[in-house]
């Protein structure tokens, strides 16, 4: 397939967002000008600038987006190296060397959220090239822009799903030998721990990367960069700890945008000033929220955990229907960062680079889905503890088809939460990134009628 | 070729007269789930090893109720077989991670006999599995090791010697010598023993005792040195997901090819490499492991696993290569997207072949396209 094949139109989006963050002061009358302006965009737009309360955190995550793109166009014009690695990777220790992140998943989402037809056809790509239709779509869209060649190409692959995700971690050795770059598996082990065995091999893993990346970009990793990097990833940790908090209330006053937002900041920026930017907003548009009594529209009705996935192939209905339906959204999947099981001690070298590593073990799907489903701090004991502490009514699972491990589990998942917790379950059969799977329309019906009939009596 | 038949008989079915006689003896079975657990230590045990498969299993309707839909055909066989009592023989089962499909085992064959839906062996265990190769990954992996003999003997009231360890490499290396002899015979130009036959004689050395497998293999090699061979059909290579089951290649073979080598876990994959005799022997075990050929499900290891196919290719001096993954196995067909690349950039043709894992539901299909792939080839 040439390059020629597709037309995502992903450059002329970054330059439209940089556009739209001009309008830092726009009235709602202007920013409903600007989706009439801008169609292709309005999504994004209506997404993260038309309410004003998203809009205080929706503009630094915009920028900060931005900021994600532009490096990433930039990084070969500045000497930079740019390493594919995971989304469930906190970048941090990247920007203390100086490299430039790439994540599949971080460009697959934007795209979904911000184009019509989200990433369909970067996936289809992927297919044209040869890779397998059931390979995880979160990636395949974000491959498929790389591989057309609409972005720098990578230096390095770094593989941070090892131990929770095959097929996640098969693009990245699929990617390291079809463009001849070199790779470095960075493995989580069979159990996780909190201060044990595993957490000790885990931070061996993670000194062969700082290696590897030393060796690939030929610098030494600077101890006063490595704090700065590791000061603001404490920062940013402690906002998830206060939002966390805020989260208990209610009704939640924490948007279900605001979750996405926190995630994919973790993602592209963590470690750097500007992601604690977006954090603080976030935490302070929380706060103000809970001050006043604010929360979903027009009342909660239902506190949902989405033990899995959002949806993100359509634009940012998904969260916008949530917040308007009276539907709250407790937890996701990927906002579980986990913080209450390491802390950022900046005072050696070493305890940074143990702290990092904490950080990193700890994330979403590397922690609580690399073992079996009732193991200590595995799925079920994650999900059971936030279902009390956040009083959760009813777990929903999102996922997508190319999730070979958590469709082989969900299941059994789910009738153990309904037989022990006592709370509802719905499994839904679609894919985050391909609407084509199931509409969102379907989707959303469903979410409404569980939760009127079998959620709230 | 009685000894042939038998051997082949035994690998079509779950049970077989090897297991019923052990049984009948007052003997334990542990069933084991895929190549990277270490048999060895089940057998310095003074039990037998079994690896669990999915032949027999005609439905996959209980496994559904614990699966999605995106799950491999060949894993929910297993449960099935679990469902429907095959394994009931087992006494006990081991289970690891050696792919996201398999590690869901652990989880749903639990939860299944919770339901009153299959019997739970009474010894069930899980064996993680690190990604990373490297000095400290073999350190984990021998203290998983040594956790696991400590909770057979702790289970069964056993003891696992050094010297029971000695004498189980002993064997288990001399296996993996006969059948390297075995493969040998089909790299001829004239092939006494088919594709489908060997894949019946390898199957049934992971489902019968060790010394009694020894025996017999040394004798089929003897008399297949006088039997006359295959020559002038395609010979064909297969590489890929797991596969038991024996129609499958006869299949292929059905077709007019005759297929003289494989990237297989029950295959070539499983035996190609020996354990080192002297030294610790636990470490050794966990080394040899460790180390042999990779499954794809080791990362960064492309140009090991692509450089052993090259090698048994050529050692086969094969006219085709077939890269056949089961729907949903990513693992591999990602490999074999960079096989099928790299191969026919060497000249040798390759046919990339999803299939469904069962009892051949859609044959016809795979029959058109092996076909199809055989004319090309132009033998």
């Amino acid at each position: 397939m040439k390059e020629k094949a597709v037309t995502g139109g992903f450059p002329q989006a970054l330059s439209a967002l940089q556009g739209m963050l001009a309008a830092t002061r726009a009235t709602d009358k202007e920013i409903r000008g600007m989706m009439k302006a801008m169609p292709a965009l309005s999504s994004m737009i209506e997404t993260f600038m038309l309410e004003p309360h998203i809009r205080k955190a929706g503009l630094p995550f915009l920028e900060l987006g931005s900021t994600y793109f532009r490096n990433l166009g930039n990084a070969h014009k500045e000497g930079k190296k740019i390493a594919f690695e995971s989304f469930n990777f906190p970048p941090a220790i990247l920007y203390a060397l100086d490299i430039v992140p790439v994540s599949p998943e971080v460009i697959s989402s934007f795209l979904s959220i911000g184009m019509p037809k989200g990433v369909f056809r970067f996936i289809d790509y992927t297919t044209g090239i040869g890779l397998s239709e059931t390979m995880c779509t979160a990636q395949r869209g974000g491959v498929g822009v790389i591989l057309s060649g609409l972005t720098e190409k990578p230096d390095m692959v770094l593989n941070m799903a090892s131990g929770s995700c095959d097929t996640n971690s098969k693009m990245f050795d699929f990617m390291s030998e079809y463009l001849h770059i070199p790779f470095c598996n960075i493995d989580a082990p069979p159990y996780w721990d909190e201060d044990g065995e595993m957490i000790k091999y885990y931070r061996k893993e993670y000194r062969k990367m700082v290696a590897f990346l030393e060796e690939q970009t030929g610098k030494k990793l600077d101890e006063d960069k490595l704090r700065q990097c590791c000061t603001e990833a404490k920062k940013q940790d402690e906002y998830v700890a206060e939002i966390y908090d805020l989260r208990r209330a209610v009704p939640n006053p924490v948007p279900a945008i605001f979750n996405l937002m926190m995630f994919a900041t973790r993602f592209m920026a963590s470690g750097t000033p500007q992601a604690t930017k977006v954090m603080e907003a976030i935490y302070e548009v929380a706060k103000e929220r809970y001050k006043k009594g604010e929360g979903v529209l027009p009342r909660e009705k239902a506190r949902v955990g989405f033990v899995y996935l959002s949806h993100f192939t359509t634009g940012g209905e998904f969260w916008r229907w949530l917040d308007h339906n009276g539907i709250s959204l407790m937890l996701e999947g990927l906002i579980l960062f986990n913080h209450q099981h390491y802390s950022i001690d900046t005072s050696t070298v070493d305890t940074m680079l143990d702290s990092l590593a904490g950080q990193a073990h700890n994330m979403m799907m590397t922690k609580q889905i690399r073992g079996p489903l009732d193991f200590p701090g595995q799925w079920f004991e994650d999900i059971a503890t936030l279902a009390k502490d956040l009083n959760i009514d009813c777990a929903i699972y999102l996922g997508t088809l190319g999730c070979k491990n958590t469709w082989g589990g969900i299941k059994v998942l789910m009738q153990t939460i309904e037989e022990e917790l006592g709370v509802p379950t719905l499994i839904m059969h679609s894919d985050a990134w391909d609407d084509r799977v199931t509409p969102w329309a379907t989707l959303r019906d469903q979410i409404e009628e569980f939760v009127d009939t079998v959620v709230v009596q | 070729m009685e000894l042939l038949k038998k051997l082949v008989e035994a690998a079509k079915t779950i049970s077989n007269p090897y297991v019923e006689e052990w049984k009948e003896k007052g003997g334990k079975i542990i069933g084991y789930s895929g190549a990277y657990i270490p048999e060895e230590i089940i057998y310095a045990a003074g039990m037998l090893p079994y690896r669990i498969g999915g032949r027999e299993a005609t439905k996959v309707t209980t496994a559904d109720m614990y699966f999605g839909p995106v799950t491999c055909n060949y894993v929910k066989c297993l449960l099935e077989n679990a469902a429907d009592g095959r394994f009931d023989f087992l006494d006990g089962a081991i289970i690891t991670y050696e792919c996201d499909h398999i590690r869901r085992i652990f989880d749903t064959w639990r939860k299944a006999a919770k339901d009153g839906n299959a019997r739970l062996p009474a010894f069930f265990e899980y064996y993680g599995l690190p990604h990373s190769r490297g000095e400290h990954a073999t350190k984990l992996l021998l203290a998983e090791t040594r956790r696991l003999i400590k909770a057979m003997e702790k289970h069964f009231g056993v003891e696992v010697t050094e010297e029971g360890l000695r004498d189980a490499i002993r064997t288990y290396n001399k296996t993996r010598k006969l059948l390297k002899k075995l493969y040998e015979l089909r790299e001829k130009d004239e092939v006494p023993i088919t594709g489908a036959e060997t894949l019946g004689v390898v199957v049934a050395g992971t489902v019968m005792p060790k010394d009694e497998f020894n025996k017999q293999l040394e004798k089929l090699l003897g008399g297949l040195g006088r039997r006359k061979g295959v020559s002038g059909k395609p010979r064909l290579m297969i590489a890929g997901s797991v596969n038991d089951d024996i129609e499958l290649v006869k299949l292929i073979e059905d077709l007019g090819a005759v297929v003289v080598a494989d990237s297989l876990c029950f295959g070539a994959r499983c035996f190609w490499n020996t354990v080192e005799e002297n030294g610790d022997p636990l470490e050794a075990i966990v080394t040899r492991y460790w180390e042999h050929i990779p499954c794809p499900r080791m990362y960064g290891e492309y140009s090991r696993r692509y450089s052993f196919v090259k090698d048994i290719a050529r050692r086969g001096k094969v006219d085709g290569v077939i890269l056949e993954h089961i729907r949903f196995c990513d693992l591999h067909a990602t490999d074999n997207m960079l096989y099928g690349r790299d191969l026919e950039a060497e000249g040798i043709p390759t046919l990339r072949l999803e299939r469904q894992y069962g009892p051949l539901a859609d044959s016809g299909r795979l029959k058109t396209r092996v076909q199809a792939f055989l004319e090309r080839i132009g033998k």
